[in-house]
């Protein structure tokens, strides 16, 4: 487990960059290793330290664990670097070798980039955090007075990397515990839990898989949801509404779910707080996880019932039963609860 | 009469081992200081030529090996009730000798300047004590409130600083110095009994409580009128009464504080990417809040108008994201 405390206390101790291009079928192109260590101040230590919170800490991160058979070398370069004493003398050449095997899994359609590999240390924990950095463009303004006036030169920098406009990128934290590991992966561009090829990549360079099966997660977010909906929202309206938002969201196309994403998008302010807590105390996901919903399709499924006068009903697919319609009538078998008005 | 040539020889020679100890004592201190989360100002000063020199044709008796104050450290702290604390924590850490309040000098009817004056030396078994012998190295230790050296400083270069000054001042002006002294030391006894008494409204009782921490892991001052401000709309968040607020974070205290000291250490090497209520004791409070109800902080510092950057600062340095 890596919580905030972890991210909290981390410190970097060794730092490189390698360049790793594109790699189309049939190139000769080879990524730039770099064979030193970036040397680095407190500043941008600071700056590396914030961009590893927000994207560790936040709901996109999800947990992985090491596949047990993998072609991809990360798995036991990074125990082993985990397992030494730093700084490290193997810190520079287990990245490069990360960086080329990087190279191998490139596509023609991935998106070159940087591979920043960072050797950490959190209190007593060693680990080794890993980024694909995608360089973004801006621009940059001096004011310039020339014979009494002024004017704004621009220049355009297209090397910028790590900017605040970028809070999410392939990423991955490994941190020692008691046993073993603790593992999380962040992939921003695509959808990291699609079946795609594209979305695979970067877990596939990893070795690594998610750890909680997604439909027991999907069936406990959901289960869990509902419970808070019927236990703890009392207003009728605000019922309805957060329980269409919940149905929509696993019926959605996204691959997953972030369940932050959605308190942020759907839940409203004075239940924000109250709903978090109950995810938490019932033990449901609060990381993305992701979505299979093959477990809970009945309970997602609806029936409406659209009446000539104008009246819907709108009953569960596991509930049909409870509706009888006949030649001139709709009859509900059920008790009322509420009633509300819009 | 002592022998100044020789004097100026040895501490052109000497000064700057001198130097050395009087930073290493001043390290020491304020380790302790902050251990027990009292803010205090540690200085030191390896006294210059001239100065040693002064003081050993003012004082024949002296000589340069028997001079105590040839280095000195100052405490300063900001109530007068917190010296005794600092001379408990100085006799932890140094062998002290007996202290001398300068308050016992002066008469009932008199005032003046006062401070407590102790001399240090490292304890034997210090694992400093070979590089800084205890027969050889000794320093002048004083410990005044904020009033107390408000007085020594302004006195410091007038002819009324001491007695013997006063004795040859007409006595209206004697009796203006007099008066002057007098409400500096009212002053410090009032500032000392305010914080003490302060009537009891909870973002104060919070804020005294949170100052306790704060100052355990630096010694930045805080802008108090901020602190109060923003505790005060803080507090309602926990919906419990102030002595159960108190109570759980000295809780959290216990269970972060190395995570915490973790964040200040890394925030103090740079300055240029650490939120302005870092440096706040409701700091505490804050990083409480994120971790426990982050929907409602930020609920409630939209709502008081604070920009939303400082918060997410905030909660990065705690290890906290706001990415959904």
């Amino acid at each position: 487990m890596i919580g905030h405390s972890d991210l909290a206390a981390l410190t970097v101790r060794q730092i490189i960059f390698h360049d790793v291009p594109r790699n189309p079928r049939g190139s000769n192109g080879q990524p730039t290793l770099t064979d030193t260590e970036t040397t680095t101040d407190a500043r941008r230590v600071g700056i590396l330290k914030k961009r590893l919170t927000q994207v560790f800490g936040s709901g996109a991160a999800f947990e992985v664990e090491f596949l047990t058979t993998t072609a991809s070398p990360v798995p036991p370069l990074v125990h082993s670097l985990t397992t030494q004493t730093l700084p490290s003398n193997d810190f520079v050449p287990a990245s490069r070798k990360m960086a080329q095997y990087l190279f191998e899994k490139h596509m023609g359609s991935t998106s070159a980039g940087l591979l920043c590999v960072i050797a950490i240390t959190s209190g007593a924990r060693a680990g080794i955090a890993i980024m694909k950095l995608e360089r973004e463009e801006g621009a940059d303004l001096h004011l310039k007075t020339a014979g009494g006036h002024s004017a704004f030169e621009m220049s355009v920098l297209d090397n910028l990397v790590l900017t605040d406009g970028t809070r999410l990128f392939k990423s991955a934290l490994f941190l020692t515990n008691a046993t073993g590991l603790d593992c999380l992966a962040c992939d921003s561009q695509n959808d990291p839990m699609s079946r795609s090829d594209a979305a695979k990549f970067w877990l596939a360079f990893l070795g690594c898989r998610f750890v909680v099966d997604p439909a027991i997660s999907t069936q406990r977010w959901f289960d869990v949801s509902v419970n808070f909906i019927n236990q703890e929202v009392h207003d009728p309206v605000v019922k309805q509404a957060m329980y269409e938002h919940l149905v929509s969201e696993l019926n959605s196309n996204r691959q997953a779910v972030s369940p932050k994403r959605f308190i942020q998008d759907y839940v409203k302010t004075d239940l924000r707080q109250p709903y978090e807590e109950f995810l938490r105390q019932n033990n449901a996901p609060i990381r993305q996880f992701s979505k299979d919903t093959g477990d809970i399709q009945s309970k997602l499924r609806r029936l409406s019932y659209h009446t000539e006068e104008g009246l819907a009903v709108i009953v569960p697919a596991d509930k049909e039963k409870l509706v009888e319609v006949g030649k001139a009538q709709i009859v509900v078998r059920d008790a009322l609860r509420t009633i509300s008005r819009k | 009469m002592v022998d100044l040539e020789e004097t100026r020889r040895r501490w052109l020679e000497e000064r700057p081992r001198f130097a050395t100890f009087g930073e290493q004592l001043t390290l020491r201190l304020k380790e302790a200081l902050k251990e027990e989360g009292c803010w205090g100002e540690v200085t030191t000063r390896a006294k210059d030529m001239d100065s040693l020199i002064r003081k050993l044709i003012k004082k024949p008796h002296h000589t340069y090996d028997s001079l105590g104050d040839k280095c000195g450290v100052r405490v300063i702290v900001r109530y007068k009730s917190e010296v005794d604390l600092v001379l408990k924590l100085a006799r932890r850490v140094f062998h002290c000798g007996e202290p001398e309040n300068t308050a016992e000098r002066l008469d009932h009817n008199k005032v003046g300047y006062l401070s407590t004056h102790v001399d240090v030396r490292l304890y034997k078994n210090d694992f400093l004590a070979s590089t800084f012998p205890p027969e050889v190295f000794c320093a002048e230790l004083q410990i005044r409130s904020l009033a107390q050296h408000l007085w020594s400083e302004m006195s410091h270069d007038t002819v009324y600083k001491n007695d013997d000054g006063l004795v040859h001042l007409a006595g209206p002006l004697k009796r203006r110095v007099f008066l002057l002294a007098g409400a500096i030391e009212i002053a410090d006894n009032e500032f000392d009994r305010l914080n003490i008494e302060m009537p009891h409204v909870p973002e104060v009782e919070l804020l005294q409580s949170l100052e306790r921490h704060y100052y355990k892991l630096t010694t930045h001052r805080a802008d108090i009128d901020l602190s109060l401000e923003t505790i005060r709309w803080l507090y309602p968040i926990y919906q419990i009464e102030v002595p159960r607020i108190r109570a759980h974070l000295d809780e959290v205290w216990n269970d972060s504080s190395v995570m915490l000291q973790a964040v200040y250490e890394a925030a103090e090497q740079d300055p240029t990417g650490r939120s302005a209520f870092l440096l706040q004791p409701e700091a505490l409070m804050i990083y409480d809040l994120l971790r426990r109800k982050v929907w409602d902080i930020r609920q409630a510092w939209s709502d008081q108008g604070l920009p939303p950057k400082e918060l997410e600062r905030m909660a990065n340095a705690f290890g906290i994201s706001f990415d959904a």
